[in-house]
């Protein structure tokens, strides 16, 4: 028995060290199209309009559905003066890192003067991984990246726990090798996924979709039970938004963590091509979101758009504006883009 | 619970070490433990469904052991039928019964006929109880027979009848096999282990890197059957022959690997089918259990080949109809049995049948031109019935073969559906040059540097073609 087992650990030992050794290879034969395969259709449509339209739009907004279902760039355009041509590149569970990987493929160029950017913690796994387990925006940067996060930084440990699970299981998933076929066969054949079409316009919407206008185009269960979760109980939801969402002091001075680092890396990144970068903190937020984004907020130098506040912007936790516990229906976007164009125009952060 | 899944391993894990580590000294512990394993493993899938499982065996325990006791010939009889009853009917009612009134149904409304009060049910069929159903049946008919001493421990049968590694798609063991190994002591030996687990990398090599593989060409060449070229229909044919193969045989294999690791040897249930020469040592070596299982208490009871040339005929049919039959309650089953049955016949009427029983080039690597010839004809009219199969119902069968007997068969096939060919051979290499043995990753004889490479390019091709949503053993829909 004991040679049996010996045995059999050696060859398992062995298998993994191999397997780990031939993805940690394969996985830096860069495929440009990976993106599109593994991720989802609605965010590549988003991605190659934007590319074959770059020379339209001098001002980019990505971030999460709290971006894409209340920025509306016409509005916004037409608020600026003429001077912003924006077109609306955020989407769902669009959060970092997914995000900062979603700038690269943007191929933001010298065209591109403002880029308004969500400013959200990193995102617990089930944004980012889950759509497919056999995604590759995994990394070893990002892996360790979560791990400091995870270790460092000024977070729930319940989260950071699940946080450190979730994405140790996705990376070893990557890494031992599993579903290194489907990289195998983009790297050998070059075949390129059929993207579903989009049930919308980008032409006309130019990446903005309020909610009203979406369950008009299509039927989504999950928008309809989340909106009817909602209307079960307004009021007690918007009271428990007001309070959860109250801006929080630090008593000390917080720590840098690997994360950050990351925000203020691509902070440099745009402002070295001389882009303009604005963050943007949108209402309705969790208190422990709150506590770290004040952290994050205290090392970055871009200007920060914070609309989270219910005594400064009590009209985002009123019923008439609201879709869902977390966002703002076609009405509250308009206001929430107007709050934007009005720091963006006085040049001053709202913070 | 998969075989090819994660959870899988956490179980196997927790069973295997407490069952050689805690237990080692208590058979009836092992027991115990195997009877509580075999459980949760099949309420994994659907804990509802135990109690069937439960039912059918202690109706057979029980009428096992008063068929046993009783002497009066009556009352023998009277008590096998009710086993039969019993074990045919949850099979009828879970598996046939919507098709039974969907064809009544059919039947009376192609004469005019409407009946509004007779419709289907909602019936979920519970995996495995074709396999489960035949092995308790075989154990109260060799009771009956005089062949076997009934059980007299209940958690022993219990555990029989609900084995884990072949309860849900066999091999379907008979009871004086599987049975006694459970009053023995076990052991584990060095060349046990290595040749259980050489048997489970090789099953899931088959399952995870061949079937699943094929099976993405399989579904794409199928959804669009009516769009391709008849030599793309026939690759399409040729996938799904090794897909199932490699489906089937690797659950086997894995079954019996399992099962080696906790000290019992099951029977052999594939030794290399597609190598065979005709059609009767295909069924030789295809789905063993089963083609025994039809043979011992089918065939044999109907006379066999004792009677004259019509009985044998007749008798033919019927075991490859109930075959298909047995297989899936759609009448594509039924003609694909059928049409076995019609391969069959030419060679028992000529009394080659038995032409074939000794090993396949044996001493050589390479087959003689005839043996060649021999194999690919098999292999293709096999292929062929594989329309019925696979196809949703007749009318897709048809559509099928209509798309394929044309001159387009002779055309060259787009080359995305040539991509699975070195795989296939190189698949079919290995097991051609290993089919004396067992196992094809039996690699004793080899030279250790060449065996070890085998092993981990096999174990990295498992991981590399292993997908997160894992796709069940298509035999357990039977």
């Amino acid at each position: 028995m004991r040679k049996l087992i010996l045995n059999t650990l050696f060859y398992l030992f062995a298998g993994i060290v191999l397997m780990i050794t031939v993805s940690s290879i394969v996985y830096n034969i860069e495929v440009k199209d990976a993106y599109e395969h593994y991720e989802d259709d609605q965010i590549s449509h988003k991605i190659n309009y934007y590319k074959t339209h770059k020379k339209e739009f001098n001002t980019l907004f990505v971030g999460t559905s709290r971006i894409y279902r209340q920025v509306d760039p016409f509005l916004f355009d037409s608020l600026t003066g003429g001077n912003t041509k924006s077109y609306n590149a955020a989407h769902a569970n669009l959060r970092p890192y997914r995000s900062y990987d979603y700038i690269d493929y943007l191929e933001i160029d010298e065209n591109c003067k403002n880029v308004f950017i969500e400013l959200i913690p990193p995102s617990r796994i089930g944004g980012n991984y889950d759509a497919n387990p056999e995604l590759y925006s995994i990394n070893y940067h990002k892996y360790f990246g979560i791990l400091d996060f995870c270790i460092n930084s000024n977070y729930p440990v319940q989260f950071k726990g699940y946080y450190a699970l979730r994405y140790t299981q996705t990376f070893f998933y990557k890494y031992l090798g599993f579903g290194l076929k489907k990289y195998l066969n983009l790297i050998i054949t070059g075949e390129k996924a059929e993207l579903e079409p989009l049930f919308y316009s980008l032409d006309e919407t130019h990446g903005y979709l309020p909610f009203n206008k979406e369950l008009a185009l299509q039927e989504n269960e999950n928008l309809e039970h989340r909106r009817s979760n909602f209307t079960k109980n307004i009021q007690e939801n918007l009271k428990a938004s007001i309070r959860q969402s109250q801006d929080i002091e630090l008593k000390e001075k917080p720590t840098m963590d690997s994360y950050i680092e990351d925000v203020l890396a691509l902070e440099q990144k745009l402002t070295k091509k001389g882009i303009n970068v604005f963050y943007l903190i949108t209402p309705r937020r969790k208190p422990w979101d709150i506590a770290y984004i004040n952290t994050i907020k205290y090392y970055l130098k871009g200007t920060i758009i914070d609309l989270c506040s219910p005594d400064k912007f009590p009209e985002f936790y009123e019923e008439q504006y609201s879709f869902d516990a977390n966002h703002l229906n076609h009405k509250g976007a308009k206001i929430f883009t107007k709050r934007v164009v009005e720091s963006f125009n006085s040049g001053i952060a709202t913070n | 619970m998969l075989f090819n899944s994660f959870e899988f391993i956490i179980f196997f894990v927790v069973c295997f070490s407490l069952y050689w580590f805690v237990f080692k000294n208590s058979i009836k512990k092992q027991n115990v433990l195997l009877l509580i394993a075999s459980y949760f493993f099949y309420g994994w899938w659907d804990w509802r469904f135990l109690s069937l499982i439960a039912f059918s065996s202690i109706v057979d325990y029980t009428l096992g052991i008063f068929i046993h006791k009783t002497e009066d010939k009556k009352k023998k009889k009277l008590l096998l039928g009710l086993s039969l009853f019993s074990n045919l009917g949850l099979l009828g009612f879970f598996k046939y019964y919507n098709f039974f009134v969907d064809s009544l149904l059919n039947l009376f409304e192609s004469i005019g006929y409407h009946n509004a009060s007779v419709h289907t049910l909602y019936i979920i069929l519970p995996v495995g109880i074709s396999f489960y159903t035949f092995q308790t049946l075989s154990y109260t008919i060799d009771i009956y027979r005089g062949r076997l001493e009934p059980s007299k421990d209940i958690i022993k049968f219990l555990t029989f009848v609900s084995f884990f590694p072949q309860l849900v798609a066999g091999p379907i063991e008979r009871a004086a096999n599987l049975l006694p190994q459970f009053n023995n002591k076990r052991s584990i030996t060095f060349q046990d282990g290595k040749e259980g687990l050489q048997m489970i990398l090789w099953g899931l090599f088959k399952k995870i890197v061949i079937a699943d593989y094929l099976g993405t060409y399989v579904v794409e060449i199928f959804d669009n059957h009516t769009m391709l070229s008849g030599s793309e229909l026939f690759l399409g044919l040729a996938f799904f022959a090794i897909q199932i193969y490699c489906d089937f045989s690797g659950y086997s294999d894995i079954a019996i690997g399992v099962a080696r690791l906790f000290g019992f040897k099951l029977m052999r249930n594939f030794a290399y089918p597609y190598f065979a020469r005709d059609i009767a040592e295909h069924w030789r070596k295809w789905h063993i259990s089963l083609s025994t299982w039809f043979k011992d208490y089918l065939y044999i009871p109907l006379g066999g080949s004792r009677g004259g040339k019509w009985m044998i005929i007749r008798n033919t049919m019927v075991i490859f109809t109930v075959s298909g039959f047995w297989h899936g309650a759609n009448w594509t089953y039924v003609i694909w049995g059928a049409v076995n049955g019609l391969y069959f016949l030419p060679l028992i009427l000529t009394g080659v049948h038995r032409n074939h029983m000794g090993p396949i080039a044996e001493g050589r690597f390479f087959p003689s031109l005839k043996d060649f010839g021999l194999i690919v004809l098999t292999f293709i009219l096999k292929t062929l019935t594989y329309v019925f199969f696979r196809a949703e119902d007749i009318n897709q069968s048809w559509s099928y073969m209509k798309g394929m007997w044309n001159t387009s068969l002779f055309s060259i096939p787009h080359l995305h559906f040539l991509t699975p060919m070195p795989l296939i051979l190189l698949f079919m290499t290995i097991e051609w040059w290993k089919r004396d043995k067992q196992c094809a990753l039996d690699l004793d004889e080899t030279p250790v540097f060449f065996r070890r490479a085998l092993y981990m390019i096999v174990f990295c091709m498992i991981i590399v073609f292993t997908s997160n949503d894992y796709n069940e053993f298509i035999y357990f829909q039977f």
